[in-house]
């Protein structure tokens, strides 16, 4: 049994984005990358390119902590 | 000042603490640009910015008189090269933090040094998202059964505060058990009996002292009473469905040698029958023969009778009839004389009473 009350969630989000979306917003010197090519972007970042089009060309929405693993904990030592 | 990847200025949840951007995952870049378009035309118009010299960071938090420089082993920030600063840094919205930017240039012209300066400061606005749910550990409705349950037998109720598909931590939150009386919530204290204890976000119950009660936790997050949420619910004791019977275990033939009547009641729920009945059940045994105007004789309280054979009589024309009243008790009340729960040795004195529907 729950009960629910909503106002404004604020949910902070990331992108996973192919290169060229982190070439087209010239932040290749400024973001991190995995090895399979692709960038670290705020949703700040991918706001200026249009979210559902970065999606449609396959960014991926991370949470911060998967994208702590994916781009910083996992490129330790790299 | 060319401020890349983002802004100086963030966003921090009030609850989690969340930066939004985390610039420890999406730094911000600070990169000093010096442009030149010489009127004489003598140096070539276009950017110079690799000619910048003696950059120096420093930073100076909130309340801070003193300034200090940014060095390569601060790990806030990264010192790239003609001045480049990647900031780190997550501001706390309590705690702006100024950033100063000082670089030379010399020109080649006249051999002239120029000074340039820049200051900005990273702040951050706190903002709170509440997506509020509040979930028990049990339905709303808990019907407890009698016969699972006694004065010892306890119950944990507990409260789970999520916002969004977070957990929130009960340290966070504000709760509040009430119970229904009077046509009104009141505050619930651990006087009551049937409570073994209030804890912050769950309650511990003792079902065998509950007939009825109307229950209801509300929570709100600490410092955000305006997102209260309540979940009303109600615990009462149910017996479910049963019938009773009565059989004669002993004497159901009359010979001779038989001696005694036994009559024995039944109680039988979906599940079969209840071993000792006469722990939860008040049963009369009732005799009575089937003779106009016969009376209803009380012989017996509890699971079985024996009587002797004799009360059948002799008369082949009268049939004895033996019968059972049967009864639900409450739940365990706490006697009290003048207002007075009554102990002995510390131990509260509790009575049942037969439920008279």
């Amino acid at each position: 049994m729950y009960a629910n009350s909503k106002d404004n969630m604020i949910q902070t989000k990331y992108y996973a984005v192919p290169k060229s979306i982190a070439d087209a917003l010239c932040l290749t010197k400024y973001r991190k990358h995995d090895d399979g090519g692709y960038y670290l972007l705020s949703s700040s970042d991918v706001y200026v390119y249009g979210i559902d089009r970065a999606i449609a060309e396959g960014a991926v929405v991370l949470t911060p902590s998967e994208a702590k693993l994916r781009f910083i904990i996992n490129n330790i030592g790299k | 000042m060319d401020v890349l990847g983002g802004s100086l200025s963030q966003a921090q949840d009030g609850l989690s603490g969340d930066f939004d951007p985390d610039r420890s995952i999406v730094p911000l870049i600070l990169k000093p640009r010096l442009q030149i378009t010489d009127p004489d035309g003598v140096l070539e118009s276009g950017e110079y910015s690799e000619y910048l010299i003696d950059c120096r960071w420093y930073e100076a938090s909130n309340g801070d008189d003193e300034t200090k420089r940014i060095l390569s082993s601060n790990t806030n920030y990264i010192i790239g090269d003609y001045g480049q600063l990647t900031v780190l840094k997550n501001a706390e919205a309590d705690a702006p933090v100024s950033l100063f930017f000082s670089c030379a240039w010399i020109d080649k012209r006249n051999n002239n040094t120029f000074r340039k300066t820049w200051q900005g400061t990273l702040s951050t606005e706190k903002r709170v998202s509440v997506n509020l749910s509040v979930e028990l550990s049990c339905a709303q409705k808990i019907p407890v059964s009698p016969f699972r349950t006694d004065g010892d037998t306890t119950r944990k109720i507990e409260v789970t505060v999520r916002n969004g598909d977070e957990v929130v931590d009960p340290k966070k939150c504000n709760f509040s058990w009430s119970i229904f009386d009077a046509g009104q919530y009141e505050q619930l204290g651990d006087d009551q009996p049937f409570i073994e204890e209030v804890g912050t976000n769950y309650i511990i119950i003792k079902p065998g002292y509950i007939d009825l009660e109307r229950l209801m936790v509300g929570v709100y997050l600490t410092g955000y009473p305006k997102y209260y949420k309540d979940i009303p619910f109600k615990v009462w004791r149910d017996y479910g469905n049963w019938s009773d019977e009565v059989r004669i275990e002993r004497g159901k033939f009359i010979r001779p040698d038989v001696t005694e009547i036994e009559a024995k009641a039944y109680v039988t729920t979906r599940r079969g029958n209840i071993a000792d009945p006469q722990n939860y059940f008040d049963i009369t045994h009732i005799f009575t023969t089937n003779e106009k105007g016969a009376a209803q004789k009380v012989i017996a309280y509890g699971e079985s009778v024996v009587v002797p054979a004799s009360i059948a009589g002799t008369d082949p024309n009268v049939i004895p009839v033996f019968g059972i009243i049967t009864q639900e008790r409450t739940a365990l009340r706490v006697v009290t004389i003048g207002g007075k729960k009554v102990t002995i040795d510390g131990s509260l004195v509790c009575m049942q009473i037969p439920k008279t529907t």
